[in-house]
């Protein structure tokens, strides 16, 4: 935890240090101008009497880019930092426009420090699913933000590695947490890690030149549609994270188009008994698949339901 | 000669300021074409420099620079305690430029560092033309008195 602390303005450090807290259980610290300091645990918070200012949100943009903001620039653009230890440090305030692109911020207002858990073996439950009797399946984790994708993510990647070559694409460094070229999580003896550039370059540079078996993205976007396409026609598995709530949802998304149609299986996650919680797994059946089926999602079939367990 | 050993000290202010201009020049171009950390483009710099006072006013920066400061408190702290020959005029400026490179983006951080090295640059043009002078006024006593000791001889 002392990556995230030493990230904090002096005084905030204090404060939380002051606390009884169990870091395991904090997911996240939010900080707003003039306003009290708020721990998240979960669902939970625990309001700070400590009240921030202006020197607090400079003095944290300062330490989480190592007195280099200027080097940050492509991460800021996005509206976060990921330091040591893969946490993700988002910021809000007064965009500033260059040549009609958004560059940084100045005036923050507000800041979201999001605190990274690796949890292993989190991905036990949905394994079976998606490797059966050494056959791999392109799978999409559906998931809200917030509700442990990446955790999973990271799970998965470091079990698939005991049997295949497995590429990552840490657009944000916030999979494998690299520092100094070496990962500050476990993601296996057979992964190779592309850090800081976008997914689809990621994407080409790993199939061509690490060939894996296997290549995990994170957050996956419309951009990133066409090259997801290319890898799997060539031979490569897939495994990706996507922001949404179901496939149904995400079916709706005119941005997203097509983008199921790249995978063979469905893993919906969310935060109803906790982050990482398995909601549904749905197997790909095919284009002409029993739509009159409620349980079935354009071609897909549901494997596994919560919900229908808990009755 | 006795003129110009007088001078001695002011041809080590104009080293130092020349050494921190090239210093500067540096840092700007670490920070903006290979994209450096701050910390890494200075510990770069101080690998090259060939005043040790320069060299150590960059590694002191290196070593201070943490989680506990901010760039402008440790820029101004190393600054003043630094073994330059700066006038007080000059560190000021300098100080007020430096504050807000820890959180500046690239375009205003190089504007900041340019200013930095146009105040080097008009205090070394300054300071080399004071000593011209000086070693003039040198060289015209030493004439005076090697002519006086001549007569004082004949």
């Amino acid at each position: 935890m002392q990556e995230i602390l030493k990230n904090l303005p002096v005084e905030i450090r204090q404060a939380v240090l002051n606390q009884n807290i169990d870091f395991r259980l904090l997911t996240e610290i939010r900080m707003r101008l003039s306003k009290r300091l708020v721990l998240c645990y979960g669902k939970k918070e625990v309001w700070l009497n400590t009240v921030i200012n202006k020197r607090h949100m400079s003095e944290l943009l300062e330490f989480t880019t190592k007195h280099s903001a200027y080097a940050y620039e492509n991460q800021l653009r996005q509206g976060y930092i990921t330091v040591e230890g893969g946490h993700r440090i988002g910021f809000c305030g007064k965009v500033i426009i260059k040549d009609g692109q958004a560059c940084g911020f100045k005036n923050i207002s507000s800041a979201n420090i999001r605190i990274a858990h690796e949890v292993k073996d989190c991905a036990a439950k949905v394994m079976p699913y998606i490797f059966e009797n050494g056959n791999l399946y392109n799978t999409l984790i559906i998931a809200p933000p917030g509700c442990g994708k990446t955790t999973i993510l990271r799970d998965i990647i470091r079990q698939l590695s005991q049997h295949l070559n497995v590429g990552v694409c840490d657009e944000r460094g916030e999979i494998a947490a690299m520092y100094d070229a070496i990962p500050s999580n476990d993601l296996g003896e057979r992964t190779d890690v592309i850090e800081g550039c976008d997914k689809a370059t990621a994407m080409e540079i790993l199939l061509r030149t690490m060939t894996p078996s296997v290549i995990a993205v994170d957050e996956i976007g419309s951009n990133d549609i066409k090259n997801l396409n290319m890898m799997c026609n060539m031979g490569c598995s897939a495994i990706a994270t996507i922001h949404g709530k179901n496939p149904k949802e995400l079916i709706k998304r005119e941005n997203l188009k097509g983008v199921i149609n790249n995978f063979e299986r469905l893993i919906v996650i969310s935060g109803a008994n906790g982050a990482g919680t398995i909601e549904n797994v749905f197997a790909w059946k095919g284009d002409n698949f029993d739509e009159n089926n409620t349980d079935s999602v354009h071609g897909f079939m549901l494997l596994y339901d919560r919900t229908k367990l808990l009755q | 000669m006795i003129g110009q050993s007088y001078c001695s000290k002011a041809k080590l202010k104009l080293r130092q300021l020349k050494e921190l201009k090239k210093s500067f020049c540096l840092l700007e171009r670490e920070m903006s074409v290979n994209l450096c950390e701050i910390s890494e483009a200075m510990e770069n710099i101080a690998g090259r420099c060939l005043e040790p006072e320069v060299e150590e006013f960059f590694r002191e920066i290196v070593r201070n620079i943490g989680f506990d400061n901010t760039f402008a408190y440790v820029f101004e702290d190393a600054l003043k305690g630094s073994k330059l020959m700066l006038d007080e005029e000059l560190v000021n400026n300098m100080v007020s430029a430096g504050k807000g490179i820890g959180y500046m983006d690239l375009e205003n951080n190089s504007n900041m560092i340019g200013l930095i090295i146009r105040e080097l640059d008009d205090a070394a043009r300054e300071e080399n033309n004071k000593m011209a002078d000086k070693l003039k006024v040198y060289r015209t006593v030493s004439i005076a008195a090697g002519i006086g000791l001549a007569i004082i001889f004949i």
